[in-house]
């Protein structure tokens, strides 16, 4: 079934079956408490008259870890969410984020295996003095996806030196 | 009232008033435009067939304020805080400035109150490390409460933390989404 343009009643016109059928019916199926399957889940727009419900899903992994790599790595779960999307979706990361040395450790959203870049990580600098472990969060859009279920894992490398640590890790995919 | 899989009309078998009022009135009353009761909410699941309107909140506490506890307190002004009806789950920011008098950390996190009790916890507050009287960046993080009690009211209420030295605390907000 899909939407298409209700009928326009005409005076002393007799309504058919099939004009019920498409005009009401098949329409109401495409409406939202029609499609709704669960809780919490947000109503979006999916394509010209089309709407589907979309999760908002969270992962945790509050244990810490640490890495001197200078390539991104996955440390443990990451922590990772799987969500199906349409072509956007909305990320949030959170985590305590330290660098031991005079240089940058880097945490941020791989999606579907892809290499994060430094502008989607949250960034803290060391000075190889004291060690700081700020818990802070970044944002990001993805808009331009497929649609169909994708991947964002929490990866972490360093600039040089190291070790990074990341601690209280919190990763929020809203599918669009 | 409540959603039916609206009727397959069969040709020249009369419509009924009660299969009108079951398939078109009472099914029209379940969809958006049935259910919005205000400006600026949005549509969620509510379950199968059925949906709800959320709010979106928000409060802004600028004024500066410090703290030397140990464990979560409010400030002399207290929150911010948003108190909003949600679904199983909200989605919460929290943003502030802060800064410590020595080597310390400073923690702005929130508890819930309300259907469900939740406790403020350092694992999901914005906490800045050190500083000694420099101010840490503004910065927010995100957080997703996955175990509220459905539809019920709940207040979203900052609290605030020092680990061992005077923390202040400044340009503070919360935004929270139910879901």
């Amino acid at each position: 079934m899909a939407w298409s343009t209700p009928i326009t009643a005409a005076a002393n016109s007799t309504f058919l079956a099939s004009q019920w059928n498409t005009g009401v019916r098949d329409n109401l199926a495409m409406t939202a408490p029609a499609i709704s399957t669960t809780n919490g889940w947000l109503i979006c727009s999916s394509a010209t008259n089309v709407i589907s419900e979309r999760q908002v899903v969270q992962s945790i992994l509050d244990t810490s870890a640490t890495t001197s790599s200078v390539t991104f790595v996955t440390l443990g779960t990451g922590p990772a969410v799987t969500v199906t999307t349409g072509n956007g979706a909305l990320c949030f990361h959170s985590a305590n984020v330290s660098c031991a040395t005079n240089n940058s450790a880097l945490y941020g959203p791989s999606i579907d295996g892809d290499t994060p870049p430094t502008g989607r990580c949250i960034l803290i600098d060391g000075d190889g003095v004291t060690t700081r472990d700020d818990r802070i969060g970044v944002t990001n859009g993805f808009l331009t996806l497929s649609d169909g279920a994708h991947t964002f894992t929490l990866q972490a490398r360093v600039t040089g030196g190291g070790p990074a640590t990341v601690i209280n890790r919190r990763i929020i995919a809203m599918a669009l | 009232m409540a959603w039916t899989t609206p009727l397959s009309a069969v040709a020249n078998t009369p419509l009924t008033a009660g299969q009108w009022n079951a398939s078109v009135r009472d099914n029209m009353l379940e969809t958006t435009p049935g259910v919005a009761t205000a400006k600026r909410k949005i549509f969620v699941t509510n379950g199968t067939n059925k949906i709800a309107e959320r709010d979106l909140k928000d409060h802004i506490v600028d004024v500066e304020e410090s703290t030397t506890s140990t464990s979560y307190v409010d400030l002399g002004t207290i929150g911010p805080r948003v108190t909003l009806r949600t679904g199983f789950s909200a989605l919460v920011w929290i943003r502030c400035m802060s800064s410590n008098s020595g080597g310390g950390t400073a923690h702005m996190s929130y508890a819930v109150s309300g259907g469900t009790t939740i406790a403020a916890a350092n694992n999901k507050a914005r906490s800045a490390d050190g500083g000694s009287g420099s101010w840490s960046p503004a910065s927010s993080v995100t957080n997703l409460e996955t175990a509220l009690d459905s539809g019920d009211e709940h207040t979203f209420t900052a609290k605030y933390l020092s680990s061992s030295v005077t923390s202040s605390f400044s340009r503070r907000r919360i935004v929270v989404l139910g879901l």
